[in-house]
This record gives C-alpha cells, structure tokens and sequence, in this order.
C-alpha cells in the first residue's frame, strides 16, 4: 500500500467507529438524542455493518415489548392479588389508618 | 376504578383510603411487578405505597387523581429499591466482558461466537410473543443489580440521566457506559434462550 493510502487508511479509522462504540451510541440514542456528528458516524458504521444492524434491529424489539410490559392493562393484568394478599393488605391499610 | 388517565377537570379529587385495595391494588401490584420482577417483592412495595400514602394524606391537593397521586409514591419506593439494592458493594459489572474483541486488527469488532445471529420473525404471533416475555423478563431478572437500576431506572422509568445519576451516585458518562453494558448483556441472554 502506499504511503499515502496507509495515512489516509488510519485516518479513516480514526473516523470510522468500531461496533463497541457504534452499539454504545445506538443505545443512547434510544433514550437521548446523539450529536451530530455522533449521529452521522452511526449512520455510517450501520451503513456497512451487518451485525450492529442486527443488534439495532433486536434492540428495537426488546424496547417494545419493554415498553408492552410496563403499560398497564387494567383488562389484561399480568399478574392479580391473590384473596390473601388482599386481605393483608386491607390489614396493613386499617392498622395505618389514623 | 382503578382509571390510570390524570383527569384535565378542575374536580377536586379525593382520597378513600378503604377503597385502595380493592380499587387499586392489582394495579399497583402490576406496575410494581413489572418494574421489579417479584410478586414477593412488587407486594411489599405496594403495601410500603399504602403506608406512605395513609401518612402523606394532609399534603394531598386533590389536583391529581388518587391513582395518579398513589402511582407517584410507588414510583418512588421503586427508585428507593433499586437506590438500596445498587449501592452493595458487589463484583464490578467487568464479569461481564462486552461482546467485542479487545486488542488486535480487529480490536472493538464483535467477537463472533457472541454476536446477533438472526431472530425468527414470529413475534406477532401472541403465543411466542408471551414466550418472548417471559424470556425477557427472566433476563431482566438475571441482570447484575447496578445494571438492572439503570436500566430499570433510565429505560423504563424513563428518569432524566441526571436524577439517575443522583439517585445510584455515577456519573453521567457511567450511565451510559452501564446502559450499554446492559443492553448488551439483555440481547444475549435473550437470543440464548429464545434460540434454544
């Protein structure tokens, strides 16, 4: 390779993420909104990388069946108050009453 | 009833602590189970909610709803909880190495053996969709605890960073080195069992 290429090469690398840190970014910006150019070196990563895709792609389906389990349903509860913890509670309720 | 909206009416509401078991408490109970993974636990929480309430009557302005007002002290006790459960001192989240190369020519690469291999596409079906749950709920619960806040915390709870921050004493870069972490270590401990 010449010279050249090799410089450019490195720099390229500086520019360019690895999947350790294009994966990082892809969480936060879940939850946050990335930088500029955070956001463009993402995109770029993604472009031509199958398996961050991937990991993108499964994180999407996790967070929303995430986001299904912490809705609450009042008609489709998850789990229900057993009589006798009902009682118990009623209990707790009564004796911190003033 | 049990009604999670927040009421726009300029009622006053009111509060009817004889009715909060019957009226609120399996919702409660789901919203604590679904932050903290445990009947035993999501009950206790639920009754330290009761107990909490019953003493904050007086400072009640009945702008919100009762179940509004009972679902904030909930939340509460659960940032309490993870608060608690994160500040044991355990075994720093390095047990679990990231999934990438850690040095050579393909230093922060995915270690192949650990990275995303194709998921089935069947999650619209209802029956593997609650299988889908159960797998991630039980990876949820296999998570090292300081992880589990954040991610319980940051991602569900949807706490602005700096609050979790305050609440589980890191800072923010930590957050987000945690998050990442748990993400990364959700993902994979989704795709072993829901593969198998």
């Amino acid at each position: 390779m010449s010279k050249m290429k090799e410089i450019m090469m490195k720099g390229m690398n500086k520019v360019m993420l690895d999947c350790d840190h294009a994966t990082y970014l892809a969480v936060k910006e879940e939850s946050e909104k990335l930088g500029c150019i955070q956001k463009l070196q993402l995109r770029m990563h993604l472009m031509g990388c199958k398996l961050c895709r991937a990991f993108v792609e499964q994180s999407k389906t996790i967070s929303e069946e995430v986001t299904s389990m912490k809705t609450i349903d009042p008609d489709h509860y998850e789990v229900e108050l057993t009589e006798d913890q009902s009682e118990s509670l009623k209990k707790v309720v009564e004796e911190h009453k003033n | 009833m049990g009604q999670s909206k927040d009421n726009q009416d300029s009622r006053q509401h009111s509060l009817n602590p004889d009715k909060w078991v019957d009226s609120h408490g399996d919702y409660l109970y789901n919203y604590a189970y679904s932050r903290v993974n445990s009947k035993e636990l999501a009950e206790d929480l639920v009754q330290e909610t009761f107990v909490a309430g019953l003493r904050a009557m007086k400072s009640f302005q009945g702008r919100s709803t009762e179940i509004t007002w009972l679902i904030s002290i909930l939340k509460r006790k659960v940032i309490d909880h993870y608060r608690k459960m994160s500040s044991n001192k355990e075994i720093t989240s390095s047990e679990f190495s990231r999934p990438f190369q850690k040095d050579g020519a393909s230093q922060g690469h995915w270690i192949m053996e650990r990275a995303p291999k194709e998921w089935p596409d069947e999650l619209d079906d209802p029956i593997h969709q609650k299988e889908f749950r159960l797998v991630l709920e039980k990876c949820l619960s296999h998570l090292p605890d300081k992880l589990k806040a954040v991610f319980v915390l940051k991602f569900i709870e949807e706490i602005n960073s700096d609050e979790v921050c305050k609440e589980l004493g890191c800072t923010p870069s930590n957050l987000w080195v945690m998050m990442h972490r748990a993400r990364l270590r959700l993902r994979e401990c989704i795709e072993l069992k829901w593969l198998k």
